[in-house]
């Protein structure tokens, strides 16, 4: 088990170095750069810009830059964001509890909701009900996530007016628990843009391996036992979430791409946002420091995810 | 569930009173400005964007501003902020400004004339890179007389003397003076400035939000609004949406599709203003592949009237704009006082293109209607910058219109950074570009002066070189009074549209939209916010947060 998770530690680290060196080497090879990456900023002399890229040491070669932010980080310092005036350290702590805020909700009750619902479907498969919701559900998989998040703009938030429009506060609002229930009204339509495809996806997992285990052995015996209906659910359940445990390592990078748009169309400030923009921007330093940021939550995530696993289905404890 | 949502508002109206007292007293009310595009930098040598020029004029006092007349020439259009008096010197060369002794920075220090001479050096440093580094290069010092009284030494004489002082804003020497030479953007002062302006910093979240309060004992007076906030979405269209829910009380410029939505919402007043952008097709006179030589086709002066003939500039502007837009008429816009609208345009004239490349020798034909010469197609390719809606939709329409007469055009869509680097490499035969002017016309000189004389050309990426135009160009920007100027303009714009350097596309006519509970003062169409804090508030359509500001402004 020890041995394992060293090996899978020692993959994740491959892994971060892997996609930051990418990261850090790609990012310089596209055309512009952090001081002339929009349109208005073009009346800077190239000669202004030579010198001010050579202050910040962006003329040197490549592998040299890469190992001046090695010898930086290994002192903890990520650098600095030309576009947002702040050092990288302090953009990434102003947005990641952001993205973490807004994909834990949204994870939690995608989980919780779809688990239940998939387990519902499964047990009572021969339902008019659970094949209605079924097929619902094939229809919010269907939407994309983008597709999702402009409708929910428009109908609860513009035309309804019963929710803010974009943001994660409301403009010189509450604090306090007031404020704690303006969070709650702005995360509601992300939340649920990110969280209803997942939530249908893992209902079906979760009602195809309820499906799979309703009539096993060891339900049945539970059921001769004279364990009720919801006790041998219960029982069933706890095998039939393998493959949805499984599931959530996966989906967790497959999120990236959805936050990405879920942030922007509605101003999220996290991580997602911040990473368009510096792109945009050609910030560096920042763009770097987001992928390491973003590289390390989701190797992190994952075996989180993998541990998760390992707690529900015993016999992988004996494979790892 | 369905019942909590539709209490949903209610319960949280509630929240929000309980949040913010019984205080129905309401002040000057607060300003929610939505954005797509953060300021870039909070202090004024660091700025290069709208945005930017925006904050930086809040927070900071120039020593004068250009008036309302918009008149760069001499003195006599403008007014003093920090200088409450100036005086020339016999020869012209010397502008001595006398501050005004109640001016104080936000940390209660007197304005005092080193703050000049470091608001210059600011510009001048090179590790700063300032945008405005171009605009006062005929600035060569700051002589401090007295505490009060700081003397500008220009290097030359020319009319717009008085508008290169106004970009010189001084800055607080006992705070700047002591950041290292190239610390100047990372220093706290710049993350967190202390100005001299009717609005103070209070808060920055990059990207996200900006918050100043109200300076209630500035010395021009206490502003009307008693906060702004400047709220910046990634989405236009998202930042729009806050203006019909109340969430947001300004936006700069309405796309036309939603000039027409804001009719649908009464609380929305419009606004119309001059504009000062202009687009343009331009054409590169020197081979993409050998940029020292000159363009194999575009060099030729009738393949260009060619061109610009092939294209119904009216029919673009009803395209994109409706009657929000005018097609362009030369290097300039109609809010300058250069501007000249009886000048003979090239037609929009088909008949006379395709003679024109008839005469030209492009006789053949390929399979698809495209002109040929000895075999060779007559292929262009353009380059179009993908953050711009309005040059991406227009460049779609020039490209069929020029498909129209017998020319393939290529466009290649490039982002913002991408599309500054081809454009400097000269890697394109057309290229959609755009410029956003001032009321001064010095900027000319840097986008279609020629590159061979110093300190001219540098945006001039095609490599326009017409010698009336210069010497106009530099006649009408050394005149005394505005009939000569206006004549020696003229001069210069008629030898550029014979040139035809550029198909001149379109100059939009912007549509602001503003809450109609603030009472607005007369419209600055180069700088709305500098009549800002003239903005009174509406007692009786105050919102929540109106009233949250004046129970702030109110606590000690």
């Amino acid at each position: 088990m020890r041995a394992a998770l060293v090996s899978r530690l020692l993959q994740a680290a491959v892994v971060v170095v892997l996609v930051v060196v990418a990261a850090f080497a790609l990012i310089r090879l596209a055309p512009g750069d952090p001081f002339y990456s929009s349109l208005e900023e073009a009346n800077v002399a190239p000669e202004q810009v030579a010198r001010i890229k050579a202050h910040w040491g962006y003329d040197r070669p490549i592998p040299e830059q890469f190992a001046r932010f090695a010898r930086n980080l290994a002192q903890g310092d990520l650098g600095y964001s030309h576009s947002r005036i702040q050092s990288v350290q302090e953009a990434l702590a102003a947005t990641i509890p952001n993205t973490l805020v807004l994909v834990v909700t949204a994870l939690g009750v995608a989980f919780a909701a779809g688990i239940a619902l998939g387990a519902w479907q499964g047990w009572r498969a021969e339902s008019r009900a659970a094949r209605s919701t079924d097929t619902l559900g094939t229809v919010a998989v269907s939407v994309p996530e983008f597709v999702l998040a402009v409708l929910l703009m428009i109908g609860p938030a513009l035309a309804w007016r019963w929710f803010p429009v974009s943001g994660m506060r409301t403009e010189f609002g509450p604090a306090g628990l007031a404020g704690l229930a303006d969070l709650l009204w702005h995360l509601a339509l992300p939340a649920t843009a990110l969280a209803l495809p997942v939530l249908f996806i893992v209902a079906r997992l979760q009602r195809n391996a309820m499906l799979g285990v309703r009539d096993a052995e060891f339900v049945r015996a539970a059921r001769a036992r004279g364990a009720g209906e919801g006790r041998a659910a219960r029982r069933a359940l706890r095998n039939a979430l393998v493959p949805v445990l499984a599931y959530a390592g996966v989906h967790l990078s497959a999120l990236v791409g959805g936050v990405v748009i879920v942030e922007k169309v509605f101003d999220w400030p996290g991580m997602g946002r911040l990473m368009v923009a510096a792109v945009h921007a050609r910030d560096y330093q920042l763009v770097v420091g987001g992928v390491l940021a973003g590289a390390v939550c989701t190797v992190v995530g994952t075996m989180l995810a993998d541990l998760l696993l390992l707690w529900a289905d015993p016999r992988q404890r004996g494979r790892a | 569930m369905r019942r909590l949502l539709r209490h949903a508002p209610v319960l949280f109206a509630l929240l929000l009173a309980a949040a913010c007292g019984r205080d129905a007293d309401v002040g000057g009310g607060t300003v929610i400005i939505t954005t797509s595009a953060d300021a870039d930098a909070l202090v004024p040598p660091l700025r290069a964007t709208v945005g930017g020029k925006m904050v930086t004029e809040l927070l900071f006092d120039p020593l004068v501003e250009i008036g309302p007349e918009l008149d760069p020439i001499g003195d006599e259009g403008f007014v003093g902020r920090l200088a409450k008096s100036w005086a020339w010197s016999p020869d012209s060369l010397v502008i001595t400004f006398t501050l005004d002794e109640r001016a104080r920075w936000h940390d209660g220090a007197p304005v005092v004339a080193r703050d000049v001479a470091a608001g210059l050096a600011a510009i001048k440093a090179p590790a700063n890179a300032s945008t405005l580094f171009a605009d006062v290069l005929e600035i060569d010092s700051v002589h401090v007389v007295d505490e009060r009284t700081a003397a500008l030494h220009f290097r030359e004489r020319h009319n717009e003397q008085m508008y290169s002082a106004s970009l010189v804003t001084p800055l607080p020497s006992h705070l700047v003076d002591t950041i290292p030479d190239g610390a100047l953007s990372s220093s706290a002062w710049a993350q967190a400035p202390v100005g001299s302006g009717p609005y103070r910093f209070v808060a920055r979240e990059p990207k996200v939000r900006l918050e100043l309060a109200a300076v209630a004992d500035h010395y021009r007076g206490r502003p009307g609004p008693d906060r702004i906030a400047m709220v910046v979405s990634e989405s236009p269209a998202t930042a729009i949406a806050k203006l019909w829910t109340e969430e947001a009380d300004v936006w700069d410029v309405l796309p036309p599709p939603d000039v027409a939505e804001a009719a649908k919402h009464p609380h929305i007043r419009l606004v119309r203003s001059q504009g000062f952008d202009y687009a343009f097709v331009a054409f590169n006179y020197r081979d993409p592949r050998d940029t020292a030589r000159a363009h194999p086709l575009l060099a030729e002066r009738r393949l260009r009237h060619a061109l610009t003939m092939g294209v119904d500039r009216e029919g673009i502007v009803r395209a994109l704009f409706d009657s929000l837009g005018r097609p362009g008429l030369g290097p300039f816009v109609r809010a300058q006082y250069s501007a000249d609208t009886t000048l003979a345009q090239l037609p929009f004239d088909t008949a006379a293109a395709s003679a024109l490349l008839d005469s030209l020798g492009w006789t053949g034909r390929t399979r698809d209607g495209i002109r040929t010469r000895g075999g060779r197609p007559l292929a262009l390719r353009a380059v179009v910058p993908a953050p711009s809606a309005n040059r991406v939709r227009a460049s779609v329409l020039v490209q069929e219109q020029l498909r129209r007469v017998g020319v393939d055009v290529t466009l290649e869509k490039l982002e913002g950074g991408a599309f500054n680097a081809a454009r400097d490499a000269g890697r394109w035969d057309l290229i959609f570009g755009g410029w956003g002017t001032t009321p001064s016309l010095r900027g000319t000189r840097t986008t279609w002066g020629t590159r061979t004389r110093p300190g001219w050309g540098r945006l001039n990426a095609g490599h326009f070189e017409n010698a009336t135009f210069t010497a106009s160009l530099d006649s009408a920007l050394s005149a005394r009074d505005l009939p000569t100027a206006r004549g020696h303009f003229r001069r210069a714009y008629e030898a550029a549209i014979d040139d035809a350097p550029a198909i001149w596309l379109y100059e939009p006519a912007p549509v602001n939209a503003v809450h109609r509970r603030f009472t607005l003062p007369a419209w600055r169409s180069e700088a709305w916010w500098r009549t800002l804090p003239q903005w009174t508030l509406d007692p009786a359509q105050a919102l929540p947060r109106d009233r949250a500001a004046a129970g702030a402004a109110a606590a000690p």
